[in-house]
C-alpha cells in the first residue's frame, strides 16, 4: 500500500463518516427529512337556521322625536362615551326629546309606545 | 354586553329603531352573535376605534337610527348563518395547525392577546385518523347530535367532541367520558355561572369503575399536575366550553381574574370498597353504573378534618387542635362553611377511609348531610354581620328557604342555615384528606350511555325511537303551531292574559289553556302518536337550580276565546262553570318535567313534550267532532320545594325560534 492509497482510504473514510453523522446528528436532533403534514378538523359548533326577525323601518330625522340614550352605570367608560352622544344630540336637536336612562333593566321604565328611537350603551 | 345588545334586539322587536353603541371596537364578531342569538342579526351598532371619543360616532348614531334599511335588513325568513367549513385546514405542518387554531391573537387593540381556539397552549392536531379512533369507543354516530351548549346555546354533534377531546390530548378510551361530560354542560341554563366577574371555575367528577380502567387519579394528589387522564379530561372540559359553547375570554368570560380549574379540574372517585353510594348513584344512576357530574364554584380550602376524624392514628398532632374541634371534628367543616363569602352550596371532599369510618357508625350520607347543616345554623343578625354578600342576594337565598319573603322581613334571632338545604352539601369521596369547594351541582350524567355496551345500545334505540315520528314509512307527520294560548290567574280573576309572552307562571295560582286548529288532518286519520312540545323555563325558588315539577295536561269541557279569557270568564260575560276552568278530573297525560334533559336544552329554555294515550284519544275525538275541541289545561299537580316558577312560551314570545313556540306534533296514517 502506497502513500496516495492510505489517503485514498482515509478520504473515502471521512466522507463516509461525515454522511453517516450527519445523518445520524439530524435524526438524534429530531429533524425530519420532510415534516408531517395534517388535514385537520374544525372544533366549532354550530347555530340552527332560524327566523330573523327585521329591524324596523328608520326615522327620517331625529328632529322632534323622543330618542332614549340608555346606558348601565356599572360601565364607566361606556357611561362617559354616552353622555358625550347624550349631549351632542340635544346640541343638534334641540327640539327633540333626549331621555337619558341609567339602568340595567330599562324595560321596567320604558314605555315603548312614547319612544320613537333607542341608543343602548353596550357594556364592553 | 349580552344584555345590553339583547335590549337593543328586544326593542327592534317592539317596533323601536335602536342602535348598539360599544366603546370598545374588538367585539364586531360578538355583537353579531349576539343579535343571532336573539333573532335579529342585523341589528344595528357603532363601534368606538381606539381614542376616539362619543362626539365623534355621534353622527354614526343618528345615521344608525336613520338611514335606509338594505335588503339583508329588511329580511323576514329562514336565516342560515355562515357555517365554518368542517376541515379547518389541509396539508399543513405542525406548526401552521397551532398557528391556526391560535388565530391572531393579537388583533384586539383593547383587550390583552388571546387564542381563537384554545386555552393558550398548543393543542394536539385533530386528524380524521384519530376521530377514528375515538369512535370506536362509542356506538352512537359521529353526526349524531350531543346538544346545545350554553352560552351560546349553538349545536355540536358526537364529532365535534371527538375533535375537542383529540385536541386537549385526550386518549381515545375517554371519549365516552368526554360525551357524557359534553352532555352535562348542556345543562347550565343560560349565562348562569358564566357571565359573573368573579373567580368561578368548573370542576368534573368521574364516578365509576371507568376512572380506574382509563388509569384516573383519584387518591393523592388528586388537584396536582401529572395524570394524563385527569389533565386531559378536564382540559377538554374547557376546550369543549369555548368552541362548543362559546365561553370566550374577555367577551363572555368576563372574569377579573378567573380561575387556574378553568384550564383543568377533572378528578374521579375512590369507589372501589366504598360502603356509601357513589356521587353518580345519589343522583339516580344504577348501582356501578359510570357517571359524571359537573360543578361549577371551584373555590376551596383545605381542612385536616379526616385527618383529625380518627385521633388514635395522629396522637402527635392531635393535641394542636382547638379543643373543640378535637371533641367534635365536624365542626371544622362547618367553620369552613361561615369563612365561605357567599355559603349557598358546598362541595365536601372526604377520604374513602372517613367515608368508610361513617358507614360504620352507621352515619349515612344524607345523615352527615344533615348534621353538617343542622350545626350551620345562624341567625339572621349573624349573616348580617358576617356574610359579605348577605345583602346581595345570599341573605334573600337563606330567609326564603326558612320560610320568610327576604332577611330584611325576618327578626335578627331568626334561625337560617349557610347551605339553605341540606341537598346543597355534596359529598365527593377521594384523596387522602378533606377539602371544602364552593361547589353548584349542576347534573350528573351516565358514562355508560354514551360507550358501546348495553346502555349505549338502550340509549340509542331511546332516541331512534323518539326520532321514529319522522319515519316516512311510520305515516305523516305533522306540526301545528297553537291556534291560541292564555292563562288564568287567581289573583286576577277577571284579567285576560291572551297576548301575554308566557303562561303558567305561578304555581297553583295560575293555570295554562292551549288549543290547536286539527282541521288540516283528514277525518279518515289514524293517530299513531301526539306530542304537546312546550318551551319550559323553571324558576327555583332559591339557589340558582330548579328541581323537577309535575304538569298534568287535562282535557277542557267548554269553549273559550284567546282575548277574553281569565279564571273567572271564558268570554266576554260568559263565565266558566267552576272559575278556573272546566276541565276533566282525570289527566289526559302527566308529565314531570326534569331540567333539563338530554338533547333538549336550549339558552335559557329547554323543550318538554306531552304525550300519552288520551292525548291521543283526545285529539282523534277532536278530529271527528272539532267542535268539541277547546283545548288542554296545564296545571302544576306536583312540584320539589326548589321550584317556584315554572313558565311556558306562549305563542306570542318573540325573542325565541319557532321550536319554542307551543307546537303539535301529531303522526297518523289514513284508514282505507
Amino acid at each position: 500500500m502506497n502513500i496516495k492509497d492510505i489517503f485514498k482510504g482515509l478520504s473515502q473514510f471521512f466522507l463516509v463518516n461525515v454522511i453517516v453523522l450527519s445523518l445520524f446528528g439530524s435524526l438524534a436532533y429530531g429533524q425530519k427529512t420532510d415534516a408531517e403534514k395534517f388535514t385537520v378538523y374544525n372544533p366549532k359548533s354550530w347555530i340552527e337556521p332560524f327566523n330573523a326577525i327585521p329591524i324596523n323601518k328608520r326615522l327620517n330625522t331625529l328632529e322632534g322625536k323622543t330618542i332614549v340614550v340608555m346606558v348601565d352605570p356599572a360601565y364607566k367608560h361606556d357611561r362617559q362615551v354616552m353622555v358625550e352622544i347624550r349631549d351632542e344630540l340635544i346640541k343638534k336637536y334641540p327640539k327633540s326629546n333626549i331621555q337619558w336612562i341609567e339602568e340595567t333593566k330599562p324595560l321596567r321604565r320604558l314605555k315603548v309606545s312614547k319612544i320613537d328611537g333607542l341608543v343602548v350603551g353596550a357594556g364592553t | 354586553m349580552e344584555h345590553q345588545t339583547g335590549t337593543v334586539c328586544k326593542f327592534e322587536k317592539l317596533g323601536v329603531p335602536s342602535v348598539a353603541v360599544y366603546a370598545k371596537n374588538h367585539v364586531k364578531d360578538q355583537h353579531k352573535s349576539l343579535c343571532i342569538m336573539n333573532f335579529v342579526p342585523e341589528a344595528r351598532a357603532v363601534f368606538l376605534a381606539e381614542g376616539k371619543t362619543g362626539k365623534d360616532v355621534v353622527e354614526d348614531v343618528v345615521a344608525a337610527l336613520t338611514r335606509p334599511r338594505s335588503k339583508e335588513e329588511i329580511f323576514a325568513g329562514l336565516y342560515e348563518p355562515p357555517k365554518e367549513p368542517r376541515i379547518a385546514l389541509e396539508n399543513a405542518t405542525y406548526d401552521e395547525v397551532q398557528t391556526f387554531y391560535e388565530g391572531d391573537s393579537k388583533r384586539f387593540e383593547t383587550i390583552d392577546p388571546r387564542s381563537d381556539m384554545t386555552d393558550g397552549l398548543p393543542v394536539v392536531p385533530p386528524t380524521e385518523e384519530k376521530i377514528l379512533e375515538f369512535l370506536k369507543h362509542t356506538i352512537h354516530d359521529r353526526h349524531k347530535i350531543v346538544g346545545r351548549m350554553p352560552p351560546l346555546g349553538n349545536t355540536f354533534d358526537v364529532e365535534k367532541v371527538a375533535i375537542n377531546g383529540i385536541m386537549a390530548g385526550c386518549k381515545p378510551e375517554y371519549f365516552p367520558i368526554l360525551l357524557a361530560m359534553a352532555e352535562g354542560l348542556c345543562h347550565q341554563a343560560n349565562n348562569q355561572g358564566y357571565h359573573t366577574t368573579t373567580a368561578f371555575g368548573w370542576m368534573g367528577v368521574v364516578s365509576g369503575p371507568i376512572a380506574k380502567k382509563v388509569g384516573m387519579s383519584y387518591q393523592r394528589n388528586i388537584l396536582n399536575p401529572g395524570n394524563p387522564a385527569n389533565a386531559s379530561i378536564g382540559r377538554a372540559m374547557n376546550l369543549m366550553k369555548l368552541n362548543l359553547g362559546g365561553w370566550v375570554r374577555g367577551v363572555r368570560m368576563i372574569a377579573n381574574a378567573g380561575n387556574p380549574a378553568n384550564y383543568t379540574c377533572t378528578i374521579a372517585e375512590d369507589v372501589e370498597g366504598l360502603k356509601w353510594p357513589s356521587l353518580a348513584e345519589e343522583h339516580g344512576l344504577a348501582k356501578g353504573e359510570n357517571g359524571i357530574t359537573i360543578f361549577h364554584g371551584m373555590k376551596y380550602m383545605d381542612l385536616m378534618y379526616s385527618y383529625f376524624k380518627n385521633p388514635s392514628v395522629y396522637p402527635g398532632d392531635w393535641g394542636k387542635l382547638r379543643p373543640e374541634l378535637q371533641n367534635n371534628p365536624e365542626q371544622w367543616i362547618v367553620d369552613g362553611f361561615k369563612a365561605c363569602s357567599h355559603p349557598a352550596e358546598f362541595g365536601v371532599l372526604l377520604d374513602k377511609k372517613t367515608a368508610n369510618q361513617y358507614y360504620e357508625e352507621g352515619i349515612s350520607k344524607e345523615d352527615l348531610r344533615l348534621k353538617l347543616w343542622n350545626m350551620a345554623a345562624v341567625t339572621n343578625e349573624w349573616g348580617v354581620r358576617n356574610i359579605p354578600w348577605y345583602h346581595h342576594g345570599i341573605g334573600g337565598l337563606m330567609a326564603r328557604a326558612a320560610g320568610y319573603e327576604d332577611w330584611k322581613e325576618a327578626p335578627k334571632d331568626a334561625i337560617f342555615h349557610l347551605p339553605p338545604d341540606p341537598k346543597d352539601i355534596s359529598f365527593i369521596v377521594t384523596s387522602n384528606y378533606t377539602y371544602l369547594f364552593k361547589l353548584t351541582h349542576i347534573c350528573t350524567v351516565s358514562i355508560d350511555k354514551w360507550g358501546t355496551g348495553p346502555k349505549a345500545d338502550a340509549f340509542s334505540k331511546a332516541h331512534l325511537a323518539a326520532q321514529s315520528l319522522d319515519a316516512d314509512d311510520k305515516g305523516k307527520k305533522i306540526v301545528i303551531n297553537a291556534l291560541a294560548d292564555s292563562q288564568l290567574v287567581l289573583a286576577e280573576p277577571d284579567k285576560n292574559f291572551g297576548q301575554n309572552e308566557r303562561m303558567l307562571s305561578d304555581l297553583g295560582k295560575s293555570r295554562a289553556i292551549i288549543k290547536f286548529d286539527l282541521s288540516q288532518i283528514p277525518v279518515n286519520a289514524e293517530i299513531k302518536s301526539v306530542g304537546l312540545q312546550l318551551g319550559a323555563h323553571l324558576v327555583p325558588k332559591y339557589g340558582w337550580y330548579a328541581g323537577n315539577i309535575t304538569i298534568g295536561v287535562f282535557r277542557l269541557k267548554n269553549d273559550w276565546s284567546e282575548n277574553e279569557v281569565s279564571w273567572n270568564f271564558r268570554h266576554k260575560g260568559k263565565t266558566w262553570d267552576n272559575p278556573g276552568g272546566d276541565f276533566e278530573s282525570k289527566p289526559s297525560a302527566i308529565y314531570e318535567i326534569t331540567p333539563p334533559t338530554f338533547g333538549e336544552v336550549a339558552a335559557g329554555a329547554w323543550i318538554c313534550e306531552f304525550r300519552d294515550k288520551q292525548m291521543k284519544a283526545d285529539v282523534s275525538d277532536w278530529i271527528q267532532n272539532p267542535s268539541q275541541n277547546s283545548g288542554w289545561l296545564l296545571k302544576v299537580v306536583k312540584k320539589e320545594k326548589k321550584t317556584q316558577i315554572a313558565d311556558f312560551d306562549a305563542k306570542e314570545i318573540n325573542d325565541r325560534a319557532d321550536m319554542f313556540r307551543p307546537r303539535l306534533i301529531i303522526n297518523y296514517t289514513l284508514s282505507k
